[in-house]
């Protein structure tokens, strides 16, 4: 159960963060594109949705990665003794 | 038992001062990497939307791309009739000869390099997402240009009715063209002769683009190419050219 929140928690946060880097990247392009000059005239940007669907998964599987030794150390100690070292 | 999903809200709102730096963090991370992958992937479909399937691109042998090769008249003449190639509806192989040159364009403190092409009218038959969007196709021998939508207001004289000072001359630009997203709509395109004359090459071209006919053996084609004594061109698919020319 403490894995389990303890997992959500980080993968919240991870997909959060992507959603909110998405979000300002397409607010970027979306300047660039009224200002074209900014770029020059040889580049154009272009995101295949196939990029934004990996960029999400990869931050949600780093969310998930980087919460799961810390949970499952959590989720293995005792409560009781836990609630021993709360002051 | 599964949790509710109170419990993760509360438990993130509690500490949600390092939530809030946690999340800022891989947002700028996700941010710079979808940005790096939008100009990556923006190249790609410019050199990918260059190219068609059914369109073949000849250089002189020994040179990478169309910047440094140098092809001649006989050669052009010795494959133009060849029986892979697609004619128009009275019998013209659709053969486009093709003169591509840089110039130096003046961009703020520092100078660009503009390419500009001399193409023939056949030229739109073989790249067949050229279109006009504005004025009109050049007339040869007229001193004038079409230039492509991305470079329009870009460069001094880039404009619709504008004079254009590229090379020894002064060229008019009558009209703006778009193809589809690819590499040319940042070239300024010329009458191939004109250019042959204003850049003193000669009879000379840098490369050849031809229309296959359906089912054309490209391979045979190829090697034709490279065999025949007269033509002795390397022969590529353009989609083959612009992946190249991409690594």
């Amino acid at each position: 159960m403490i894995l389990s929140l303890l997992v959500g928690e980080s993968l919240i946060v991870a997909l959060a963060g992507g959603a909110i880097g998405c979000g300002v990247a397409f607010g970027l392009f979306k300047v660039f594109a009224f200002n074209a000059d900014a770029l020059g005239p040889f580049v154009s940007l272009h995101v295949p949705p196939f990029v934004l669907a990996e960029t999400l998964g990869v931050a949600a599987l780093i969310g998930v990665l980087s919460a799961y030794v810390p949970a499952r150390a959590a989720a293995k100690r005792s409560i009781v003794e836990t609630l021993r070292l709360v002051d | 038992m599964a949790i509710p999903f109170k419990y993760n809200r509360r438990s993130l709102l509690i500490r949600r001062v390092s939530n809030s730096m946690t999340v800022g963090a891989i947002a700028i991370v996700v941010g710079v990497f979808v940005a790096a992958m939008a100009i990556v992937g923006g190249l790609d479909s410019a050199i990918k939307d260059s190219s068609a399937p059914d369109n073949m691109i000849l250089i002189g042998r020994g040179a990478d791309s169309e910047a440094n090769s140098f092809i001649t008249l006989d050669q052009l003449d010795a494959l133009k009739f060849l029986p892979a190639i697609k004619r128009d509806g009275v019998g013209n192989p659709l053969v486009s000869p093709e003169l591509a040159e840089q110039v130096f364009m003046p961009a703020g403190d520092t100078l660009d390099n503009l390419p500009i092409r001399g193409v023939l009218p056949v030229s739109t038959q073989i790249h067949e997402k050229v279109r006009i969007i504005a004025g009109r196709m050049f007339t040869p021998g007229l001193n004038e240009v079409i230039i492509g939508k991305l470079i329009v207001n870009q460069y001094p004289g880039c404009a619709l009715g504008a004079d254009l000072k590229v090379g020894r001359r002064m060229w008019k630009v009558v009209g703006v063209f778009e193809s589809g997203g690819s590499s040319f709509e940042s070239e300024v395109w010329a009458d191939l002769h004109s250019l042959q004359e204003d850049s003193r090459r000669g009879a000379s071209v840098s490369s050849i683009r031809l229309k296959l006919v359906p089912g054309a053996d490209v391979h045979s084609l190829i090697q034709r190419c490279a065999d025949d004594p007269r033509i002795n061109l390397q022969a590529k698919t353009e989609s083959e050219y612009y992946k190249e020319q991409s690594e």
